[in-house]
């Protein structure tokens, strides 16, 4: 069903060009009106242009440096990180362990049973930790090493039905024993 | 490729042509406004449970956010429709006809979905995620969600 729905939107998408294609191809270039501030503008644009190329670069760098999410492809040796399961229902999650320990990666292997939805791990402050996609058909993978123990609080981020709102589980991070 | 363009590249039409078309232009700003007006009460419908102002229903809240959803899009689309339709007859020729058929599509969309929502109960968000609209936990029905789709590209006309 998913090739049919792909070469759907592929012919969709080669006609939409083609009407594009069609008008380029027959138009006739014509006098544009206000001649002066096309004249004008234009100067500025190619200006402003670099000016915005290099203040998206810049704050793209300084916003991302250190990246805040830790390497997602990485395998971590087997005594070296936390595994938990995690499933998305219509509504409730089913999540085994839901105890994990700081220090150490948890990695969560996060699918969806039903429909879509959304893993958002917040803190005790209701912050946003990390969060990943619960497909049906698919698992995700979601690295994420807790610093702080507490109640994190599990949320839908994906609206999936009427009880979207009430699918909220508790994910316990405690503290790692001395080493 | 009109024999009415003239050297200025401005097409020229009847009177009667232009007459038509400002009232269909108005037709299509003043639905598109009508819509924004009335998302704007849905939305504050919405804020307002959220606040516990008022209490409604998790069925109806969420029918309300469908239709909020695609009422601000629809909105957006059919006034804006009207601009680029205004401003582009004038340099080609446009047929009113087409223009007040789009309109028509575009208010049997809006049939389709109201009906869709508040009669048929769906509750899917206008983002219409496979397959929530087919899995809805005897919210709505999948001819509900089957009406709600094919009224979409008539907002979208």
């Amino acid at each position: 069903m998913i090739s049919t729905v792909y070469a759907v939107t592929l012919a969709c998408m080669a006609f939409i060009a083609a009407v594009f294609l069609f008008v380029i191809v027959n138009s006739k270039e014509v006098e544009a009106d206000y001649q002066g501030v096309i004249k004008k503008w234009y100067g500025v644009r190619s200006k402003w242009f670099l000016f915005l190329l290099t203040l998206g670069i810049a704050v793209s760098f300084i916003s991302t440096n250190p990246f805040p999410i830790p390497d997602q492809k990485k395998d971590y040796p087997e005594n070296g990180h936390q595994v938990v399961k995690v499933g998305a229902h219509q509504w409730y999650w089913t999540m085994a362990p839901d105890t994990v320990e700081t220090g150490k990666p948890v990695v969560f292997y996060v699918t969806g049973e039903d429909v879509n939805h959304g893993f958002g791990i917040y803190d005790e402050s209701l912050t946003l930790v990390g969060q990943t996609q619960a497909m049906p058909g698919y698992t995700n993978k979601l690295v994420h090493t807790f610093d702080k123990p507490g109640k994190y609080k599990i949320l839908c981020l994906e609206y999936c039905g009427l009880a979207h709102h009430a699918m909220i589980t508790e994910l316990t991070v405690e503290k790692a024993d001395q080493q | 490729m009109s024999s009415t363009a003239v050297a200025s590249g401005k097409v020229e039409y009847t009177d009667s042509e232009n007459r038509n078309a400002l009232f269909a232009v108005k037709a299509h700003l003043i639905a598109g406004l009508s819509v924004f007006l009335l998302m704007m009460l849905g939305g504050l419908t919405m804020r307002a449970a959220q606040g516990t102002w008022i209490e409604i229903g998790v069925d109806l809240f969420y029918q309300i956010m469908t239709v909020h959803g695609v009422g601000v899009v629809g909105a957006a689309m059919i006034a804006s429709t009207g601009v680029q339709w205004h401003f582009l007859r004038k340099y080609v020729r446009l047929s009113n006809a087409i223009f007040w058929t789009n309109f028509f599509i575009f208010l049997t969309g809006v049939v389709m979905i109201l009906g869709s929502i508040f009669l048929g109960g769906y509750g899917g968000a206008w983002t219409f995620l496979y397959p929530l609209p087919a899995i809805y936990m005897g919210a709505w029905s999948t001819g509900a969600a089957a009406v709600f789709q094919l009224g979409l590209p008539g907002l979208a006309s």
